[in-house]
């Protein structure tokens, strides 16, 4: 009895003493939950905030362009852009005079900055500066300054690309041409990862490894384009724009194989390494602006007139006197041809031809042919921005709309628009799409029949080679083409402005490029499309056979090998 | 000694081997995401040295600079069309 007694005396004791422990652990846990949470808060707060968890973007670079050989036209390199946490450079005055001159900013700015925006947490004051700068200032060991990778976009090829390609803004989003087009393919996704940082905002520790978002990098971009064909191109296409003090001008290169765009370049053009503010240039004008064509429409003329089998070749249709009165408009010849054969219509250019060929048929006939070459459709290449160019509905034509359309008037289209339906000529009849992309060949269509196509090349050849001394001639390489010389509409009328185009292939046997040129406006005495646009077409073209080694197939002068020892020149037949 | 603190010394032996192995592995998983973020850092400055060399290249090679140097150092020339001769095997 006593025993148990003592032993709940005992008990209650303890009892006591564990409460009491547990009371003051109580009171200091207290105590010192007050001091941190009351009297410590601000300083806390402070030192948690510079090494809280963050989340921070792991940046990633936009695809780069590559030409069809692996030569760059577009790079994104990795650059440093500056920011600072205001708050913490308050009182290291001095050194932000230092950093000012280290980014060659205005000094006194940057304080004004910083005490008006001190409570801001962070803010850029200067983007996309070279490592090698970066590096300089972080020599300069400031608290409150911080570095973010951020990528600059270049284009090696500079102006000779530049409305093709396009650019990007600030921000690394494409603002035009392909860089745009394929904003989604080049961009990339920068991921995000949680991690820890320090009092110097270093990262010391990853965490949340499963919850990691990784980066995407935007993927490459393989063009079609060959970089030296555009360079040789854009060279020829400024010249003509200069010597004829023309507004514009643009030209399109076709691989006929496969409908690769291996060149487009356009006058007037900017330096996308620049500012970009010389709105003129930006547009890539052989896909977006459109013009009536002129002469280099009749091929599409005579194709009707072989289709409504009536016609051969050799067909022959009166154009005296020269001129010829329908609806009440006067179409006029360059002189009285008297009776011309259908190739000699297309060698001459006669309207007068064009226009009795087309009048035989039905209206829904010549439309159905231009529709079937792409006319008054987009042209498939996907460029952002390209225009289908306009040809009107057949019902709503007049006769002299109907004879217009024969020669070129009363559509619109795009340079590249007749690169491609050239190209049916040299592509047995078919049409294929264009594309900016290496390898990636739209399948291309019968539009009309292979015979014809067959025809129209060798038409298109006595353009060239009937003309004596014309200047779309290549030595040793057979030419087809047509010249376009077209006055430009104004309001109320036509202009005494031209449009001097030529469009073309070679060779003639095995067809291998197609070059479509147009100069808009060219000043002084040349105007013809002959004279104006066929020199730079035969430029381009001479180039594109080189380049492609493309084999010769009107050998004018070879070499033959007569003794071991040397090559002698020998003139063939 | 009783079998209860037989097994309370092992406890004792396995936590203290869980805690030096917990501490161990954590200042190793530490010393490994220095390590990476060295390479990730490594990764971007050679990305961007690369990136710089093609641009390098790319203006060593520019066509008209090509063009220039063929020109005016080494005397070449584009040749005539007159002087153009086809070789027929």
């Amino acid at each position: 009895m006593k025993k148990s007694q003592h032993r709940q005396v005992n008990i209650s004791f303890r009892i006591a003493i564990v409460m009491a422990f547990l009371l003051c652990c109580f009171v200091v846990v207290v105590v010192r939950a007050f001091s941190i949470q009351v009297k410590g808060a601000e300083f806390y707060q402070t030192q948690g905030e510079k090494r809280h968890v963050r989340e921070v973007e792991i940046p990633v670079s936009r695809g780069s362009i590559y030409d069809r050989n692996g030569e760059p036209l577009a790079l994104s390199t990795a650059m440093v852009s500056v920011g600072i946490v205001p708050g913490q450079l308050l009182d290291q005055f001095s050194k932000v005079d230092q950093l000012a001159e280290v980014l060659e900013l205005d000094a006194d700015e940057l304080k004004q900055v910083i005490t008006s925006r001190k409570d801001r947490q962070f803010l850029f004051i200067k983007r996309r500066i070279t490592p090698m700068l970066a590096d300089q200032v972080k020599a300069l060991n400031m608290k409150g300054v911080e570095f973010r990778t951020e990528f600059k976009r270049f284009y090696p090829t500079g102006e000779i690309l530049a409305n093709v390609v396009g650019f990007t803004d600030v921000e690394d989003i494409g603002q035009e041409g392909l860089e745009r087009t394929y904003d989604n393919w080049l961009s990339g996704t920068s991921g995000k990862k949680t991690v820890v940082k320090d009092l110097l905002g270093q990262v010391v520790a990853d965490i949340d490894v499963d919850e990691l978002e990784p980066a995407k990098p935007g993927k490459d971009l393989h063009l079609s384009l060959d970089r030296r064909l555009q360079y040789a191109a854009y060279l020829e296409l400024k010249k003509a724009v200069y010597k004829h003090q023309a507004t514009s001008g643009s030209a399109v290169v076709l691989d006929v194989k496969t409908g690769e765009i291996l060149a487009m370049v356009n006058q007037p053009s900017f330096n996308p390494n620049g500012n970009k503010e010389s709105t003129d240039g930006l547009r890539n004008r052989s896909v977006t602006d459109i013009y009536e064509p002129g002469s280099v429409m009749k091929p599409f003329a005579v194709v009707a007139a072989l289709e409504s089998a009536e016609y051969t070749p050799q067909s022959v249709v009166n154009t005296s006197p020269g001129e010829y009165k329908i609806d009440g408009f006067v179409i006029h010849d360059f002189r009285d041809y008297g009776e011309l054969s259908l190739v000699d219509i297309l060698v001459k250019s006669s309207n007068i031809g064009v226009a009795k060929l087309v009048l035989g048929l039905g209206k829904e006939h010549l439309w159905d042919v231009y529709q079937r070459f792409g006319f008054g459709q987009s042209s498939g290449s996907g460029f952002m921005g390209e225009s289908a160019g306009y040809l009107p509905h057949f019902e709503r034509w007049r006769t002299a709309d109907h004879a217009a359309l024969s020669r070129g008037y009363n559509l619109s289209v795009t340079t590249l628009q007749l690169a491609s339906a050239y190209s049916v000529f040299a592509n047995k009849g078919r049409y294929r799409a264009p594309t900016f992309i290496k390898g990636n060949i739209n399948e291309d269509k019968a539009i009309i029949d292979p015979m014809i196509a067959t025809q129209l090349t060798d038409m298109l050849s006595h353009v060239v080679m009937d003309n004596e001394g014309h200047k779309a001639f290549i030595p040793n390489y057979s030419v087809a083409g047509k010249t376009g010389t077209a006055r430009i509409a104004e309001k109320g009328g036509y202009s005494d402005n031209y449009m001097s185009s030529f469009v073309g292939f070679s060779p003639v046997s095995s067809p291998r490029l197609v070059v479509a040129v147009s100069i808009n406006n060219p000043q002084g005495e040349d105007y013809y499309g002959g004279l104006v646009a066929a020199p730079v077409f035969t430029e381009i073209m001479k180039t594109g056979l080189r380049l492609l080694n493309v084999p010769a197939d009107q050998v004018t002068r070879t070499w033959v090998n007569v003794q071991d020892d040397g090559l002698e020149a020998d003139d063939a037949e | 000694m009783n079998w209860h603190s037989g097994i309370t010394v092992v406890l004792a032996v396995i936590l203290i081997a869980v805690l030096v192995n917990y501490v161990f592995f954590q200042n190793e998983t530490r010393k490994l995401f220095a390590a990476s973020q060295a390479i990730e850092k490594e990764k971007l400055e050679l990305n961007s040295e690369f990136a710089r060399l093609q641009l390098e290249k790319s203006t060593l090679v520019a066509n008209n600079r090509i063009e220039q140097v063929a020109r005016d150092q080494l005397n070449m020339k584009l040749p005539e069309d007159e002087q153009v001769l086809v070789i027929v095997r």
